[in-house]
């Protein structure tokens, strides 16, 4: 479900800025059913913005908000808007990122920040603080190369247990076509057990 | 009125998330496609004007 309306700005050709919200919104029709439905009762939405961080902070502007620090935007692929319950996608970069890349390389690029995102908004909803006290420990539980990922992207520690939640929520969300909805083995049990608490995982609860 | 809570996605983290979802256990078991599109994102990122 998308409220929001979309803008082409700043010399974006129409059919590339279209061809990103598509991928966006097939990203999200991809998500398991409950999860959607979640998504849409909790009333999040999404919006490709051109014009980088100006439409974000204007957003915030015409609501008569605080606006967040343009310096918190600028090198964003996405972000969160939580008051707002909205992902705002980066449409230049994410466009000139994804350049040269095939079909299928472009879907998987695209579909993980949006993916990733719709994470936050699920986990965000329903983890408490003592989820987050937890953040940093379970963090040393992730397989190495998402244990790393995270690690080297400078989080507070607060914000561990959520970063933590998206990333593995874009894994399952991956992996469902080809492997269901099972957990992967190399999760380590403390972590799906956190993970199944802030999101409502298909068939394994 | 405190700022508004968000959550940033950087740009810049977006060729290792892919790598780390791939490659969770960091094994170097990505397919010649998957390794391609990754090297593609970084330069693709490398490349961005920076505000």
């Amino acid at each position: 479900m998308e409220r929001m309306p979309h803008r082409h700005r700043g010399g974006e050709p129409p059919d590339r800025s279209s061809d990103l919200l598509l991928e966006i919104r097939r990203a999200r029709r991809a998500l398991p059913a409950e999860h959607r439905e979640l998504l849409d009762e909790l009333g999040v939405q999404e919006a490709v913005m051109w014009k980088w961080p100006d439409d974000v902070i204007a957003l915030y502007r015409t609501l008569g908000r605080r606006t967040p620090a343009a310096a918190r935007l600028v090198c964003a692929a996405a972000v969160w808007l939580d008051d707002l319950r909205t992902v705002a996608f980066n449409g230049p970069y994410l466009t000139a990122t994804t350049l040269g890349l095939d079909e299928a390389s472009r879907q998987l690029a695209l579909g993980y920040v949006a993916v990733h995102e719709y994470g936050h908004a699920l986990s965000l909803r329903r983890a408490t603080a003592e989820h987050r006290e937890d953040g940093r420990r379970l963090l040393g539980l992730l397989p190495p190369a998402m244990r790393d990922h995270i690690g080297r992207s400078g989080y507070r520690t607060t914000e561990l247990f959520d970063e933590v939640v998206a990333t593995v929520y874009e894994l399952m969300v991956r992996r469902v076509r080809e492997h269901g909805y099972g957990p992967p083995e190399f999760l380590h049990p403390d972590v799906l057990a956190a993970f199944l608490e802030v999101i409502p995982w298909p068939k394994i609860r | 009125m405190s700022p508004p809570f968000i959550k940033v996605f950087p740009i810049d983290r977006l060729a290792s998330g892919l790598r780390a979802s791939l490659d969770p256990e960091g094994t170097g078991d990505l397919s010649p496609e998957q390794a391609a599109a990754i090297a593609q994102v970084e330069a693709n990122v490398a490349a961005l004007p920076r505000g």
